[in-house]
């Protein structure tokens, strides 16, 4: 299968009066077409600067300052932006974390479609305009009707399908989904978990999906990256990452999870995540690692290959020790 | 009201007495009114909390879960006495088992007896003044129920100050309370801005500062819902914590089933201002009697693979309506999967389905033969 994006050593900073803060720390990963990506961590992590990372929108004075990122075999960090503008308009639909809460409220959902339409394909006929408007509220189980609605006259599960039905309307390879279902209700964020699945299968997309929640990645994605300091500090199969974690930390972080079956369970990742500005020598994760040990902290861990597919940045990986 | 017909309206139950119950409580809201509802001779009223009896024992913690919409936040702020209700009453017992710091502020409130119930609805004055220093809240929104300009030591202050606790005393106590929910060391923590702390941290200071006047009730407003994944069980274990040290009783009000099966003794299921199902945490969970008590299970996702998909079929249609349209008959029956006509026409009312277990529907035993889809 062709990879249809690469990503390698990505590095994202922002300076400060100090040394620079970097927020995505040399980030490499592939995608196969119609596969899909579940990248999850703790909030400050580096996730949705990742995502913007790709998009090419990271706010200044933010900037990628090494780093590939191959979408169809081309380099898109390296080509001027008009044209890396359209390959990234014709190819990739992010849907921002939110999104469903910015909406116009004083347009239509039909406006507001009509004008993501006309910014990317200049003046195409109104026709074709409107089927392509319809064809995608259709696609996200919206009736027609709502079309001609205001935002503030639909329910929050409508607005976030109206939103990625917007992103689906220029017919994207990759769709990049920041925290789709936060912020929603558990019945509408099931509903919505299910949408994004069955759209997944039927228009073959392939899926980044950035969140939080461990749930939600594992209804989601194939593969799985763990972030934590602006790095990946483990990847691999859902399945493989779920029954045999790596990284302390990812086991860790599933198991603070509060789960309806099971015995109760009250576990936590005691202290926060570092302040990236003066990280921890060794590894990132030390100081609040119970399985820490003096190399920890004098060296810092590399992401290894430890299975096919499967990696991990940790110097206890292989001792089966949690 | 005599006060045999006052005792006659609580069923109390004898085996366990009640810190806080709430009976036919209803709130409804009148928004601006517009032109059209001026024409109209009545207008409709918005009914957040259309009559609900909810039972909270002492020392015991009660999630009370539903979508946003179903008037969970209402209640609480209800029974904060953040706000008034239309109708119903809120009846609270005194009688902490240890002595309050603020009762030393309210000389007449001092002996047990003369404050055992205290009905919300007619407080006034001093005596609501007592009443908030007995039920505090702990707000959603850590990052937004702090006064920026507020140090930790002010924002644990304020509450000491407006209830007339003295001065000489008041550094001590604050101290305490850091310490006990683990905002330490408490020097380094005094001086400190809400904004330069995590997100764990504040919302401990909202648990300090609920605490920090010795009150015999919390009600809690979807405490961890802010929070990462990774921190939100060290507040669940704070909040039982403090429960099992100073024996107080708790409301915990979340969207949540996952984090309400953590730390809640009983589950009060609230749909569109009504409770639809009420008992054991374990018991909801296992056996749902209420068609939208297994439409909320069936909707958590989980994070075993294995699990992929169970949320496939939800057995649950659409999304709740608004307040100020509320359906006929049973408020749930157009997203109802077993729906008759029966439930068009007439209101279930919450009736005795096992032990403390209660469910309002007209066909619970058929819900209950079909089973959750957690089994």
């Amino acid at each position: 299968m062709s990879k249809i994006l690469s990503v390698e050593d990505l590095k994202v900073q922002y300076p400060s009066q100090s040394s620079p803060i970097t927020a995505v720390d040399s980030v490499s990963f592939s995608l196969d077409r119609g596969s899909s990506l579940g990248i999850t961590g703790e909030s400050g992590s580096g996730k949705s600067t990742l995502a913007h990372a790709i998009m090419g929108i990271i706010p200044s004075p933010g900037k990628v300052v090494d780093g590939k990122i191959f979408v169809g075999g081309e380099d898109i960090a390296a080509m001027s932006s008009a044209r890396s503008e359209k390959i990234k308009g014709d190819k990739i639909a992010l849907i921002f974390q939110g999104a469903m809460n910015v909406l116009n409220p004083f347009y239509t959902i039909n406006d507001q479609m009509q004008e993501t339409v006309r910014a990317h394909r200049g003046r195409i006929p109104k026709s074709e305009a409107k089927m392509l408007v319809e064809e995608s509220i259709a696609k996200v189980r919206l009736g027609p009707e709502v079309l001609g609605r205001f935002p503030h006259e639909l329910s929050g599960g409508m607005k976030q399908r109206v939103v990625i039905g917007m992103a689906l309307m220029l017919d994207p390879e990759i769709l990049i989904a920041d925290e789709p279902t936060s912020s929603l209700d558990v019945i509408v964020q099931a509903q919505i978990t299910n949408l994004l699945k069955d759209l997944q299968r039927t228009l073959g997309l392939t899926l980044i999906l950035i969140t939080h929640d461990l749930a939600l990645v594992s209804e989601l994605s194939d593969f799985v990256a763990v972030m934590y300091a602006g790095r990946f500090v483990e990847y691999g199969r859902l399945t493989e990452l779920y029954n045999d974690p790596k990284h302390p930390y990812t086991h860790l972080l599933l198991r603070s999870v509060q789960r309806l079956s099971g015995p109760n369970n009250l576990s936590y990742i005691s202290g926060q995540p570092p302040n990236l500005q003066s990280p921890p020598n060794g590894c990132r994760f030390n100081p609040r690692c119970p399985y820490v040990k003096p190399k920890c902290i004098e060296e810092d861990p590399q992401l290894r290959l430890l299975g096919s597919s499967h990696q991990a940045a940790c110097h206890r990986s292989e001792e089966n020790i949690w | 009201m005599t006060p045999q017909q006052e005792q006659a309206a609580l069923p109390i139950r004898p085996e366990r007495e009640f810190a806080l119950q709430t009976v036919d409580l209803t709130r409804y809201f009148y928004g601006r009114r517009g032109l059209l509802s001026q024409l109209r001779r009545r207008p409709i009223p918005l009914r957040a909390v259309d009559g609900i009896n909810l039972t909270i024992r002492r020392e015991e913690i009660v999630g009370l879960v539903g979508e946003s919409g179903c008037g969970k936040t209402t209640v609480v702020r209800l029974i904060a006495g953040l706000l008034r209700p239309s109708g119903g009453e809120i009846i609270y017992r005194s009688g902490t088992t240890q002595p309050s710091t603020a009762l030393v502020a309210y000389p007449d409130s001092t002996g047990q007896s003369s404050i055992d119930v205290l009905n919300v609805e007619k407080l006034e004055g001093v005596s609501m003044k007592f009443y908030r220093s007995q039920v505090s809240v702990i707000f959603q929104d850590p990052f937004s129920s702090f006064d920026p300009r507020f140090t930790v030591k002010g924002i644990l202050e304020e509450p000491l100050s407006v209830h007339g606790v003295a001065e000489k005393e008041r550094r001590g106590l604050i101290e305490e309370i850091l310490e006990e929910t683990r905002l330490t060391p408490v020097s380094e923590f005094l001086d400190r801005y809400p904004h330069t702390l995590s997100g764990g941290q504040r919302q401990r200071l909202g648990i300090a500062r609920a605490l920090v006047l010795g009150p015999g009730m919390i009600v809690a407003d979807e405490p961890v819902s802010m929070l990462d994944v990774a921190i939100r069980a060290q507040i669940l274990e704070l909040l039982l914590e403090e429960r099992r040290k100073r024996r107080i009783s708790m409301l915990f009000a979340t969207h949540d089933l996952s984090a309400a099966r953590q730390i809640c003794d009983r589950l009060a299921v609230m749909y569109l201002g009504k409770l639809v199902e009420e008992g054991p945490t374990a018991d909801v969970i296992q056996s749902p009697a209420h068609p939208y008590t297994v439409a909320l299970i069936a909707a958590v996702q989980d994070p075993d693979p294995a699990n992929r998909s169970r949320i496939m079929d939800l057995p649950i249609k659409g999304e709740i309506p608004s307040a100020s349209e509320v359906p006929s008959g049973c408020r749930f029956h157009p997203r109802c999967p077993y729906a008759e006509e029966r439930c068009r026409q007439e209101e279930p009312p919450l009736v005795k389905i096992g032990k403390n277990h209660h469910s309002a529907c007209w066909f619970t035993e058929k819900v209950m033969r079909a089973g959750s889809s957690l089994t």
